[in-house]
């Protein structure tokens, strides 16, 4: 009964974070099922099989909102595929060598390190007034062709970008391991210059792919826990969706304040794992307090916009009706 | 009252995708057609579970149309 209520408030809270940030939390779920006693393979198996339903349930609510943009999904989705496999191949080679753990962590931790500066830097800077001109930079290329896209308001955008951004987050989710939505949404909201909203939908059609294809490998091998996954599922689409409703309440700037906590909580995270700081437990305390921590932020903006109920945005509560 | 805050369709959906993979999970693994079914399931339950959770959240905050 424990391990019951134990999967499905995981699930929930990851779901949370899921359906608001677009990410699939799998650095949060494996190591915890890890912990719990499940095989690395089951673990991960398990995992993938519970994002798949959950960014299923959220990518739809995303898309009901008008938070989805299917050119933009398609280009990452062209590029990511050549990063996953660049990653895999230095991974391996790397594996060889015998300094995989310790280089991949490096990685992670400078470019963790990374978003969280730029995020803060943009929140300080917006709170002075000044606009960062480096905000989508990258889609400004100008290299041709260029593409418009009205639901991302961008008017000339350089392919090249987001297949840049493409690429390099297929190598960081290959390195990192899981759908690396992570690094895909600030890489979407700074280097590309979409809207919060937008990202974080886009994002979630990626993970949908990523996490419906890994899914499908795993379980056709049998390293999957089926009873487990769907506990942690009803959780995590309860949450997800929550979260989702959550992004169209919640004003831009509030989101990628919170996602800058996210990204902290996740460096220190690979900090304390790559110096070895509390062994095992004590990274995943830390991120995994971290994720409830702002879980129970997202879900009390939620109920305090939906109580007042005066959204932020322009669409009006009146959708959410049924 | 309760039709309204629980929904048949999402309901429906959940009941169905639980079920299954409830009363088959021993035999749903290991063969790509055993996978497919698995997704389609899970697919299921994702999609009903996430549409009962709104329909709770609105009921609970009061924003549930009359």
């Amino acid at each position: 009964m424990d391990g019951f209520i134990g999967l499905l408030g995981l699930g929930f809270v990851v779901g949370v974070i899921g359906g608001f940030f677009g990410v699939g939390g799998s650095s949060i779920v494996t190591p915890a099922l890890h912990l719990l006693g499940f095989r690395m393979p089951v673990a991960i198996g398990t995992d993938l099989i519970h994002i798949f339903g959950k960014s299923l349930s959220a990518t739809l609510k995303h898309r009901q909102l008008g938070h989805l943009d299917g050119k933009v999904a398609l280009l990452l989705a062209l590029a990511t595929i050549p990063g996953v496999e660049m990653a895999s191949r230095l991974v391996l080679h790397l594996d060889e060598a015998g300094t995989v753990d310790r280089t991949v962590r490096w990685i992670q931790m400078v470019v963790l390190g990374w978003l969280t500066v730029i995020v803060v830097a943009e929140r300080f800077f917006s709170r002075l007034g000044v606009s960062p001109q480096w905000r989508g930079f990258l889609s400004r290329l100008p290299i041709p062709p260029y593409f418009r896209s009205d639901t991302s308001h961008l008017s000339r955008a350089s392919v090249w970008g987001f297949l840049t951004v493409g690429f390099l987050t297929g190598f960081m989710a290959g390195i990192m391991g899981g759908g690396g939505g992570t690094v895909r949404v600030p890489f979407m909201i700074y280097l590309l210059g979409m809207p919060s909203k937008v990202a974080v939908g886009t994002d979630l059609i990626e993970l949908l792919l990523s996490a419906g294809y890994g899914a499908f490998v795993y379980t056709w091998h049998g390293h999957t826990d089926l009873m487990s996954a769907l506990v942690m599922l009803i959780g995590g689409a309860f949450g997800a969706r929550l979260g989702a409703m959550a992004t169209f309440y919640t004003p831009s700037r509030q989101l990628r304040s919170l996602l800058g906590a996210l990204l902290f909580a996740s460096f220190i995270s690979v900090t304390f794992k790559q110096f070895r700081i509390g062994g095992t437990l004590v990274p995943l305390t830390i991120l995994g307090s971290s994720a409830g921590a702002i879980a129970l932020c997202v879900l009390s903006l939620l109920v305090k916009q939906l109580r007042m109920r005066h959204p932020v945005a322009t669409k009006g509560n009146g959708q959410f009706l049924h | 009252m309760i039709k309204k805050v629980v929904g048949l369709r999402d309901a429906g959906l959940l009941l169905f995708g639980g079920l299954g993979i409830f009363l088959f999970h021993d035999r749903l693994t290991g063969g790509v057609f055993e996978a497919a079914v698995t997704l389609f399931l899970f697919g299921l339950v994702g999609l009903g579970a996430g549409g009962l959770g709104e329909r709770f959240l609105l009921w609970l905050t009061g924003l549930m149309r009359r």
